[in-house]
């Protein structure tokens, strides 16, 4: 089983340590400040659920947040 | 003196205006802008965040909660019933709300709505609980479709968005209105200048949601005044009932006693 695998982080490739759970990666990534939320496959992963869901190869990891509309 | 107040999906409103966040020259000019508008309710959307742009994302986040509005989420940028719908899912946790201004777009060059994908996924949110506010193109047998699937609000389009075409066709706009009389209606898209809101209220409109009429305006937040004063205007003159068009003239000033000299 390889030591990491890839996914895409907002809509990028990118490395991360197999068996990372959410929570793990977005430690991982940049401090994001403010209001957001995670979507992985376009699926909304609950702040309760950061630790216990844990990525898989492929997967497809956005942070989102609020901007102007119209 | 203010026209009646109003209600969509429960929430009382007095302002008939729904405004957008969006093509402002900044932040204050925004602020500036919406709170002189005096409304209550102000469309948002959401993108995906990186940390480079996180301070202007908390920035706005900030602004949006201070100004106290309700919030109505768009999916903006959505081109299948499937897009919309995952994007309506992500914004009623982002936002915690579960209003949705439902836009699906059909052509990237006039931003009209696909009628076909806008109906399948308003029926799919529906089901969802969500509280669907639909932009649509001013097709009388669309517009009813979407409230048979039990929209309680409908917005057709003035004429394509960021225009300021005003209203192309308001035979079209009369009909609905006339047609759809229990429904909820606003003219969204397309207003450019205070008349054309004022017209859409005479047609009977219940409000009217714009953005670029007043973000693009040399002064946003003069315009954006204006544009309150001319909502509650049409709306007073529809509720105050307009006289009846005549093909013939009829004087204002009697005619009796008129003096010697005038008689012939």
């Amino acid at each position: 089983m390889p030591d990491v695998i890839t996914i895409t982080f907002n809509g990028d490739p990118s490395s991360v340590k197999q068996g990372s759970s959410v929570a793990d990666y977005l430690q991982q990534r940049d401090r994001f400040t403010g209001r957001f939320i995670v979507a992985l496959n376009d699926e909304f992963v609950p702040k309760s659920r950061y630790d216990s869901t844990i990525l898989k190869e492929n997967d497809a990891f956005d942070v989102l947040a609020a901007i102007s509309g119209g | 003196m203010q026209a009646s107040n109003w209600q969509v999906y429960g929430t009382e409103l007095e302002s008939r205006l729904f405004i957008g966040t969006a093509l402002y020259p900044s932040p204050q000019v925004m602020i500036d802008a919406i709170k002189a508008s005096q409304s209550q309710v102000i469309t948002v959307s959401l993108r995906r965040q990186t940390s480079t742009d996180a301070k202007s994302g908390k920035q706005f986040w900030k602004i949006i909660q201070d100004l106290d509005c309700h919030l109505l989420p768009n999916t903006a940028g959505c081109y299948s019933a499937e897009e919309a719908i995952k994007t309506a899912r992500l914004a009623r946790e982002l936002f915690d709300t579960d209003w949705i201004k439902l836009e699906v777009l059909g052509d990237s060059y006039n931003l009209q709505p696909d009628p076909f994908a806008l109906v399948e996924a308003t029926k799919v949110l529906i089901a969802e609980g969500f509280k669907v506010f639909p932009y649509c193109t001013d097709d009388l047998v669309l517009c009813q479709k979407l409230a048979d699937l039990g929209c309680e609000v409908l917005m057709p389009w003035g004429s394509p968005i960021g225009t300021g075409q005003g209203l192309i066709n308001p035979y079209a706009l009369e009909t609905i209105r006339s047609r759809l009389a229990d429904i909820t209606l606003l003219v969204d898209a397309g207003i450019g200048k205070p008349s054309d809101a004022v017209q859409a209220m005479e047609l009977g409109y219940d409000g009217v949601l714009l953005n670029t009429a007043v973000a693009e305006a040399l002064e946003p937040a003069k315009m954006a005044g204006a544009f309150a004063q001319a909502i509650n205007a049409g709306r007073l003159g529809y509720e105050a009932g307009v006289m009846p068009k005549r093909d013939s003239a009829k004087p204002s000033t009697p005619t009796l006693d008129q003096p010697i000299w005038q008689q012939t």
